[in-house]
């Protein structure tokens, strides 16, 4: 290794300590300070009921979005649709939309008195619950599952491996069985993990659809004990059960990784890509009517929320307005948006550039291992994570963005970092060989072959990151200050108002605004690879 | 009911105790230079200014750090009051959701430092737990006689009123008129209650069945037998009345007023044997950073043209001589004191019945 | 039916790029076709449209007198029983040189025992079973299209679809592997189409070539018609070096005419599509149809020796000529030599 790899490598390491490493110490400190008493206390007849539960809906919703995510892919990668942009859009736009107001979407959509029981007097069974719970956080969590196995698919097209099985006598399904998972698995082992880790994570759908079933998972007793954490003994339960949250979605996360090959061939297969078959019409059919009931009709449901007069009116024009985006905003919103934004641009491209750096670890192993350990930081309910931020760093950076920063990177590195790392074991290394071999130093190869290879993947991490970043409204709210107010802030003063009709319209215009920056970013990626390939 | 309340002689003893407690547990390193001397100053200062009456006090200036869970349109109300009444005084204000704002005071105050010079709550449960832990400063506010006595504390003070009470769907024939109505087979699988897990409002509501012997626990048995369905937020009780989800429920006033004037399908059923009321306590912390800074804008809070700014958000206010939203009927309260030591308790046999 | 391949009227696009006109092409049972052209000829497209990875848009395709392919319907590439070997190998990364070539085993229902003792004959076969535990990345490029074919011979297909099996190899490999394969396919008695765009592989494991140019089949015949009678200057240059003179025919009689060279009367054997048309015409020499002796005058401007016989470029009054003679080097350049011409193809 040379001597700028090694500072690189160590620089990385040092910021992996500062943001992710200390503020974890200082909450298992802080949690064994009393001893195992909060241990006990989580692991008591409640708190087992509450691991069930959630290990229950995290492994449910990850196998299904990671299946539907992967068939998705399969169907806009493998073959040609009519009017992709349209698909790829629909199949994308949960993203854009802030998951604290995903449950209510569906509630309005297809709970009692919602806009489908309205219009056909039907109601979706079970929404309330966890039939309900997984319904909505799978549907949420496809497009984060199809956005990264798309990226790794694209990160090294292999159609003739797919086509030397079905020259072999296998059919479409058992060529995706032994040749198409089999290599893809990196890919959706680093989706799974992360969509695991997130569905253990996640509150507010769980809070909504599963309180009235008296449904608890360790967020909602982490939540309901943070409610009380002016006594010592909750407070410390609150760090038990999140300690002991990291430690299950660590196993989880590091068991899946084992499943796996233990070593991902890296062949120098290329082969062109060709022409697709088009899509058959069932597939296609099945995809819009997916999108359709869980994008289009929550988000309608949503938009007419947010447009009502009043909660509880109907949809009718005469209860329609416009004053509640009026209400949903005031003097403080646009300095929160403008430190969301730079809080989650900063984040993104830390994160990016952070998960990219595993590029120049020495070797498979290492990068599987250094996404393993930022995963750490991923693993922690957000509140949480707040808590062991303001223990690290409270007194120095006490209302600073940069608190709020560090929060966000050791929140969201993973979700740069994991993909990356997947990415990076699906490179040809005689790509980068051969551009050693023509006179590029390991900066230029890094820069002028491995980045442009993986720049798929590079783009998909760093808009989820951004987008998760600004979403979020765990963190910044334990951490702001004076000026530094995000747009979490601004979300939770208008839930606290409690009329879910101001609370809509602010998502709605969140939801618009995203999409604002995400149009740029697409035309972005689309001029980017153009002059790649040039 | 002053039985937990810690008289200023014995508390001083107390704050010593405890900063030479927390010097010696302090596993930060971080946190114990400065820890001991912030600790020191508290017990002189709180002595001094519980015998400084606050009318003599200077014109304050500079900044003060309130740390609050109040909602915010009241906040804004009272910061716009304040501005007028103290011009040369910056307020910062620090607001989040009661559970968020505890777990930050939580996390600094193991850092050596909270953050606030004032804590504005929701509900008493978590001001109550800080002095306690003689976390405030005791103090006495020049409108103190204005303050009815269940509201005065020697660290805290109410400022507000919330009233939990019954709301149900417009145009209903035969609406619930009392708390025992709710368990009635008429309103079966119609009944969404708040969680007390959640909402320090929804808590009160708990610890006020459960102690009162014509209630008792029994009345959560009869709600769930009677497929009453609990929520986690208490808006979304509202929500869930106006929408027709629920035919009657458990909300709080002033949300329910604002969503009637508004046009909202609902309305509200004051109960026969009244009103749950909790109020919303506002104190000093004894290590604040601005002391006096800090006394200043919680005495405002109590004077009338505070009061008057959180009449005109729609809540209560704790003064009987300033107009607020109509009162119309009786209104009860949980022992607070009884209430702190059970929390624990009381949710354990809450969660029995509703689960989770 | 003995046809093992027969293609009418093909037409294949990508998107609105339209890459086979129309072609017409069959393969007999066990007889071994060429498409030779040029890269971006189709080739490829053509092998993959028979594969079953690219739809007609056009014609239909049927395999031993089975429709399998029209712009409607196309059968997966599975249950075509045909057999392919990928120009870039197309290995899989994760599967060691034993389980890829029992794959195909496996696929037609063999037990696992059963496909892996098949699998190790056919790598002993084709001289890798000492590879057979390793992955393609510890493979070389010669080693892993050995697998590759062992894979392709597992199938048991009736059509063997070669894409320029060696094109990623180097030259001393590339005969011996081509001769092998062809050699194995024969065995086989499977039908082969091959791609390549190397005019000495197909005319050396052909039984006809077809040449592709530019999305069309321009010419179909045996190696030797190719050779000998090129359909144009540009299959031609393709199939083989080639000199074009200009000369004057005067006189014309089945296959022998008398052309004037250097103002004299010249016999020479004279092949030709076109009606027996007299006066000047471009006319076609391989290196081998002209000699040295003669009355003919000429320059040597270029000499490669290559071993069993020696290559000469000659400036002669008609124009360039390259002329083969058998042994070593007999004139220098810039040597004046004399020549004769034996025959010609009229173009």
């Amino acid at each position: 290794m040379g001597a700028g790899r090694v500072l690189a490598l160590l620089a990385v390491a040092a910021i992996f300590g500062v943001v992710i490493a200390w503020p974890l110490t200082r909450l298992a400190i802080e949690a064994l300070g009393s001893g195992t008493a909060p241990f006990i206390a989580a692991l008591g007849p409640e708190g087992v009921d509450a691991i069930r539960n959630s290990l229950l809906v995290a492994l449910t919703v990850t196998a299904l979005a990671v299946t539907g995510g992967f068939a998705l892919a399969l169907l806009t990668e493998h073959a040609r649709v009519p009017s992709r942009s349209f698909l790829l859009a629909g199949i994308l736009l949960p993203l854009l939309v802030p998951d604290f107001v995903s449950a209510l979407g569906w509630t309005r959509a297809f709970g009692p008195a919602g806009l489908i029981d309205r219009l056909t007097g039907v109601e979706l069974p079970g929404l309330y619950g966890p039939v309900g719970i997984v319904l909505v956080l799978a549907s949420g969590a496809v497009p984060l599952a199809y956005l990264l196995i798309v990226a790794g698919m694209r990160t090294r097209a292999e159609p003739d491996l797919e086509r030397a099985a079905r020259m072999s006598g296998a059919d479409g399904a058992m060529a995706l069985r032994t040749v198409t998972l089999p290599l893809l698995w990196p890919v959706i082992a680093a989706a799974g993990g992360l969509i695991f880790a997130t569905t253990m994570n996640t509150f507010g759908t769980p809070a909504v659809l599963g309180r009235p079933a008296g449904f608890a998972t360790m967020t909602t007793r982490i939540y309901s004990d943070l409610a009380f954490s002016s006594t010592d003994a909750a407070f410390e339960r609150v760090l038990g059960l999140a300690l002991l949250l990291v430690a299950v979605v660590v196993l989880v996360v590091v068991l899946t990784d084992r499943l796996g090959p233990r070593r991902t061939e890296r062949g120098s297969i290329a082969g062109p890509r060709g022409a697709t078959r088009p899509a058959g019409r069932l597939p296609i059919a099945l995809t819009w009517t997916f999108i359709v009931l869980t994008v289009v009709v929550p988000l309608l449901a949503l938009v007419l929320t947010a447009l009502t007069r009043a909660v509880g009116l109907p949809p009718l024009p005469e209860n329609l307005t416009f004053a509640n985006f009026g209400r949903a905003i005031d003097s403080r919103t646009m300095p929160a948006l403008v430190n969301s934004l730079l809080l989650a641009g900063g984040t993104a491209l830390a994160c990016v550039a952070l998960g990219a750096a595993v590029a120049i670890a020495p070797g498979q192993r290492w990068r599987r291992r250094g996404s393993g350990i930022v995963s750490l930081g991923f693993a922690v309910p957000g509140s949480v994570l707040a808590i062991g931020v303001l223990l690290a760093f409270g007194r120095s950076l006490r209302d600073s963005l940069l608190i709020i920063l560090i929060a966000y990177v050791a929140k969201l590195w993973a979700l740069a970092a994991r993909p990356i790392a997947a990415a990076l074991d699906r490179l040809s290394a005689s790509a980068v060989h051969a551009a050693r071999i023509h006179g590029a130093d390991g900066p230029t190869a890094l820069r002028t072959v491995t980045v442009p290879l993986i720049s798929p993947t590079l783009i998909a991490a760093g808009l989820l990151v951004f987008v998760f970043a600004l979403h979020e409204v765990t963190i910044s709210i334990l951490l702001y200050g004076p000026s530094s107010a995000t747009l979490a802030v601004a979300i939770l003063n208008v839930q606290q108002l409690g009329d879910p009709t101001v609370t809509t319209a602010l998502s709605v215009l969140l939801t618009l605004l995203v999409m604002l920056c995400a149009i740029p970013l697409f035309v972005l990626r689309r001029w980017w690879s153009a002059s790649l390939t040039a | 009911m002053t039985d937990t309340v810690v008289r200023a002689p014995r508390r001083v003893i107390s704050v010593l105790a405890a900063g030479v407690l927390l010097a010696a547990c302090s596993t930060s390193p971080a946190s114990s230079p400065s820890a001991p001397p912030a600790t020191s100053e508290a017990p002189e200062t709180a002595t001094a200014s519980t015998s400084t009456p606050a009318s003599t006090l200077p014109e304050p200036s500079g900044t003060v750090r309130v740390y609050t869970s109040v909602t915010q349109d009241t906040v804004d109300a009272v910061l716009a009051a304040y501005a007028e009444a103290a011009p040369d005084v910056t307020v910062e204000v620090f607001r989040a959701p009661t559970g968020e704002l505890d777990a930050r005071i939580a996390a600094e105050l193991r850092d050596g430092q909270i953050g606030g010079d004032v804590l504005w709550g929701t509900d008493p449960l978590s001001v109550q737990s800080y002095a306690a832990q003689d976390l405030l400063a005791a103090w006495s506010p020049p409108e103190a006689a204005s303050v009815p006595e269940e509201y005065q504390t020697d660290t805290f003070w109410g400022t507000r009123l919330l009233n939990m009470l019954i709301v149900h769907a417009a145009e209903m024939a035969d609406p619930p008129t009392d708390w025992a109505d709710l368990t009635d087979p008429a309103y079966a699988d119609g009944v969404g209650i708040p969680d007390p897990g959640f909402a320090g409002s929804a808590f009160a509501v708990l610890a006020y069945f459960e102690s009162n012997p014509d209630f008792g626990i029994e009345y959560y048995e009869d709600l769930a037998e009677n497929g009453a369905v609990q929520v986690q937020a208490v808006a979304e009780v509202l929500t869930g009345v106006a929408e027709g989800r629920f035919v009657a429920g458990m909300t709080l006033d002033k949300s329910a007023r604002d969503a009637i004037a508004q046009g909202s399908p609902i309305e509200i059923a004051w109960p026969a044997s009244g009103a749950i009321a909790l109020y919303s306590p506002v104190a000093v912390f004894a290590d604040a950073e601005q002391l006096v800074n800090g006394q200043h804008f919680a005495n405002f809070l109590l004077t009338r043209e505070a009061q008057e700014a959180i009449a005109s958000t729609g809540w209560q206010p704790i003064r009987d001589d300033v107009e607020g939203p109509p009162i119309e009927g009786e209104q009860v309260s949980p022992d607070w004191d009884e209430v702190f030591d059970r929390q624990e308790e009381l949710l354990m046999e809450y969660r029995a019945i509703f689960g989770g | 039916m003995s046809l093992a391949l027969e293609c009418s009227g093909l037409r294949i696009a990508y998107g609105a790029t339209e890459v086979l006109h129309g072609v017409e092409l069959t393969v007999e049972a066990g007889e071994s076709v060429v498409l030779l052209g040029p890269s971006g000829s189709g080739k490829s497209s053509l092998l993959y449209g028979v594969a079953g990875f690219l739809p007609p848009s056009g014609g239909e395709i049927r395999l031993e007198g089975r429709m399998i392919a029209t712009p409607r319907s196309q059968e997966p590439p599975e249950r075509r029983g045909v057999a392919m070997v990928f120009q870039h190998y197309a290995l899989w990364p994760h599967l060691s040189a034993l389980d890829t070539v029992a794959y195909p085993l496996r696929r037609s229902g063999s037990d696992r025992g059963a496909a892996r003792r098949r699998a190790a004959d056919l790598l002993d076969l084709m001289g890798v079973a000492a590879l057979s535990e390793r992955r393609p990345s510890e493979l070389s490029g010669g080693e892993q299209q050995r697998i590759g074919v062992a894979r392709a011979l597992a199938r048991e297909a009736r059509l063997l679809l070669l894409d320029e099996p060696t094109a990623h190899l180097d030259a001393p490999l590339r005969a011996a592997l081509v001769a092998e394969i062809a050699d194995q396919q024969r065995r086989s008695g499977a039908a082969a189409l091959w791609a390549t765009h190397d005019v000495t592989e197909a005319l050396a494991v052909a039984d006809r070539v077809g040449v592709l140019r530019e999305g069309r089949l321009v010419q179909v015949g045996s190696p030797a018609e190719l050779y000998e009678r090129p359909a144009d200057l540009w299959t031609a240059r393709l199939s083989g070096p080639a000199s074009l003179l200009a000369l004057d025919i005067v006189e014309r009689k089945d296959s022998q005419a008398v052309v004037v060279i250097q103002g004299r009367p010249h016999a020479m054997s004279l092949a030709s599509d076109a009606t027996s048309a007299l006066g000047s015409a471009k006319v076609l020499v391989r290196p081998d149809w002209a000699e040295f002796g003669g009355d003919l005058n000429a320059l040597v401007t270029a000499r490669w020796y290559r071993g069993p016989h020696t290559d000469y470029r000659l400036a002669t009054p008609v124009g360039e000529l390259e002329l083969r003679q058998l042994g070593p080097p007999t004139a220098s350049l810039g040597d004046a030599v004399r020549w004769r011409l034996k025959r010609g193809w009229a173009l």
